[in-house]
C-alpha cells in the first residue's frame, strides 16, 4: 500500500478541482494534491471543444480545453502534486483518509482538509423510464460528445435529440458540423431548459426543429435505433394521446440532466441535499463533515463554469485554512432556507462567526417570471432586497449578501434566512 | 424585401426583434429593448458571424484527435465550406494552444488554431 500525508487533498480536476487546488497552495496550504481518474487534467472541459467559457471569468470567449488550460498553467507552477489515472473508492470521514487504486495498486492519502468536486453524471435512459425496446444507439449527449471529440467516433448519422440542455444542442451543432442529420430536439417542459445563446447557434442557424412540451414515448428498433415515437404533453407532463408521429433515426441522444456524482461523499458521511442531491455547505463551501469542502457541480448544477471557478476558489482558501488551523473551528450557524419560487439556495448555511467577506448565495427559480422582486430575510431583518426583469429556471442566479449583515444575526434566535422570489 | 425574426442572445430577455430589409440594408426593424440588442439584431441581420469549432487529426497526440477554433468569428455561410477544409488537415507536434492549422480560411482572414495542447 502507498500512503501518503498531504494539507489539502482535492478529488477531481475538472473546472472545479482545479481551482480549488490552485486556490488552496495560493493560500498558503502547504502540500496540496490533486486526484483525477481520467489520464489528463480538465475533466469535462477537455471534451467541450465549442467557446463561450471564460467570459466572465476571463473576459474572453474560450474553448473548454482552453479554459482549463488556463488553470493548468498556473498550476503547474505552484507545489502541487497531481495524481492521474487514480479512482478514488471510499473516504474515511473521520480520520480523513482517502482510500483510491490506480496501477500502483492501493493508495492511502492522509489529508488534514479534504475537497470534493467530482463534478456530475448524465441521466440516463433508465432514469426517465421511457418505454420501448432496447437497441444499440441510445447514447447520453455527453458520451456522444466525448466519442466525437475525443475519440473520434461518431456515434450515428440520423439523429433524434431528447431534452434541450446545453450539451444537447451543442452536440446538435456538433453532428450537423460531421455530416450527420439531426431530425429534432425534443423537450417536455413549456419552455428551453438550456441556454438561448445555444437555441440560436446550434438549432436555429441549422434550421434543427425543437419541439417544446413534447417527449419521447417509444423507442423501437430490434439491433439498432429505427424510430422513436414523439407525443405531445399536457401542462401536467403527460403524454396527450392522438397526439403520437414518428421520427425515423438511427441514433438518439439523451440530454436531460445531470446529477451530481456523490457516491465517495456518502462514504465519508457527507450530509446530501434531496433537491440538489450534492452535499449541504455552508458559505466556506464545508460540508457537515469537518474538514470536507465540497465545490463545482458535485454541490449543485451550474451553467457556467465562470461560476464554478469563482466558488471553488472559495472552498480551496477555506480548506486551506482549516488544514493551518489544524482543524480547531467554532461554529455558529445559520440555516438558509429556499422560500416561495426557489427551488434551492446554495449554500445551505452561513457560518456567521468572524464572517467578514459577503457572501454569494446562488439559487435557481421554479417557474419563468417576469419583474420579480428577490429578497433574502432573517426573522424582521431584509439582507437583500432587488428587482429583476427576468427570472428563468434555466439560469441560475446570485444575490451577495453583506458580510457584516450576517456576522450581525443572532445565530440562536430560531430564525433562518429565507430566499424569496415574488412578482411585482 | 426580405423579414426576419432575430432572438437576441445577449442577455436573458430573448427579445424576439423583427428585421426587414435587403441585400445588407436594413429598412425598419422593431421589437429590441436595448441599444445592444438593436445592434446585435442589425449584425445577425446583415452579416452573421459565428466561431466554428471542430476536430482535425493528430499524428503523435494522445488521442486520435485535437480540437482546433477559428481565432475570431467567420460568416455563418462559411461554417460548412470551412469544415470541408479543416478535414482535410492533420495536427503535428508540437502540440500548443494558438498554433495555426489552416491559414486564412477560405480567404476570411481567420485563422483555425489548435485551441487544445
Amino acid at each position: 500500500m502507498n500512503d501518503y500525508k498531504y494539507d489539502v487533498a482535492v478529488i477531481g480536476a475538472g473546472p472545479a478541482g482545479l481551482a480549488a487546488a490552485v486556490a488552496a497552495s495560493k493560500e498558503g496550504a502547504g502540500q496540496v494534491v490533486l486526484i483525477e481518474r481520467d489520464f489528463r487534467l480538465g475533466g469535462i472541459l477537455e471534451q467541450c471543444i465549442h467557446t463561450g467559457f471564460g467570459l466572465k471569468y476571463f473576459g474572453e470567449e474560450l474553448s473548454g480545453p482552453e479554459y482549463a488550460d488556463r488553470f493548468i498553467e498556473i498550476l503547474k507552477g505552484m507545489n502541487i502534486d497531481v495524481l492521474l489515472d487514480t479512482m478514488v473508492l471510499s473516504i474515511d470521514g473521520k480520520e480523513h483518509v482517502i482510500h483510491a487504486a490506480n496501477k500502483t495498486g492501493a493508495v492511502a492519502i492522509k489529508a488534514k482538509s479534504i475537497i470534493l468536486s467530482m463534478g456530475c453524471r448524465e441521466k440516463t435512459r433508465a432514469a426517465l423510464c421511457i418505454p420501448g425496446s432496447r437497441p444499440a444507439g441510445i447514447y447520453t449527449a455527453g458520451t456522444a460528445q466525448r466519442l466525437c471529440n475525443v475519440q473520434n467516433h461518431l456515434v450515428g448519422k440520423n439523429i433524434v435529440i431528447l431534452g434541450s440542455g446545453d450539451i444537447g444542442m451543442i452536440m446538435a451543432r456538433r453532428m450537423t458540423l460531421e455530416g450527420a442529420k439531426v431530425n429534432a430536439v425534443i423537450e417536455v417542459m413549456p419552455y428551453l431548459a438550456g441556454l438561448t445563446r445555444n437555441r440560436v447557434q446550434c438549432l436555429d442557424d441549422f434550421g434543427i426543429p425543437l419541439y417544446l412540451s413534447h417527449t419521447i414515448t417509444d423507442i423501437d428498433g430490434k439491433l439498432r435505433v429505427k424510430k422513436v415515437t414523439v407525443s405531445e404533453v399536457d401542462d401536467r407532463r403527460q403524454p396527450i394521446p392522438g397526439t403520437e408521429f414518428d421520427i425515423e433515426c438511427d441514433t438518439l441522444l439523451l440530454s436531460v440532466g445531470l446529477i451530481p456524482e456523490n457516491e465517495v461523499s456518502k462514504t465519508a458521511g457527507v450530509m446530501l441535499d434531496d433537491i440538489t442531491k450534492g452535499p449541504v455547505v455552508d458559505n466556506n463551501m464545508m460540508t457537515n463533515v469537518k474538514g470536507i469542502f465540497a465545490c463545482g457541480n458535485v454541490v449543485h448544477v451550474n451553467d457556467l463554469v465562470d461560476n464554478v471557478s469563482t466558488e471553488s476558489e472559495l472552498a480551496g482558501r477555506a480548506a486551506a485554512r482549516f488544514a493551518m488551523a489544524n482543524g480547531e473551528q467554532s461554529s455558529s450557524e445559520i440555516k438558509v432556507d429556499p422560500g416561495s419560487h426557489v427551488r434551492y439556495v446554495v449554500p445551505q448555511n452561513v457560518e456567521t462567526k468572524g464572517l467578514t467577506d459577503d457572501v454569494k448565495m446562488y439559487f435557481r427559480v421554479t417557474d419563468p417570471m417576469k419583474n420579480v422582486r428577490i429578497k433574502a430575510t432573517c426573522g424582521d431583518t431584509v439582507l437583500y432586497d432587488a428587482k429583476k426583469q427576468f427570472v428563468n429556471p434555466g439560469e441560475i442566479e446570485n444575490i451577495k449578501v453583506k458580510g457584516e449583515q450576517l456576522q450581525a444575526l443572532n445565530a440562536n434566535d430560531g430564525n433562518n434566512i429565507t430566499v424569496t422570489v415574488a412578482t411585482e | 424585401m426580405e423579414e426576419r425574426e432575430i432572438i437576441c442572445v445577449i442577455c436573458p430577455s430573448s427579445c424576439h426583434v423583427k428585421v426587414k430589409g435587403e441585400k445588407g440594408k436594413i429598412e425598419s426593424i422593431e421589437g429590441y429593448t436595448c441599444k445592444r440588442g438593436k445592434e446585435y439584431a442589425e449584425e445577425e441581420f446583415i452579416a452573421p458571424k459565428r466561431i466554428l469549432t471542430s476536430t482535425v487529426k493528430a499524428v503523435g497526440y494522445t488521442c486520435p484527435v485535437i480540437a482546433v477554433r477559428s481565432e475570431k468569428p467567420i460568416p455563418k455561410e462559411l461554417l460548412l465550406p470551412a469544415m470541408d477544409e479543416i478535414r482535410k488537415v492533420e495536427a503535428k507536434p508540437p502540440f500548443v494552444i494558438g498554433k495555426p492549422v489552416i491559414e486564412n480560411i477560405l480567404g476570411t482572414g481567420v485563422n483555425i488554431v489548435l485551441s487544445n495542447c
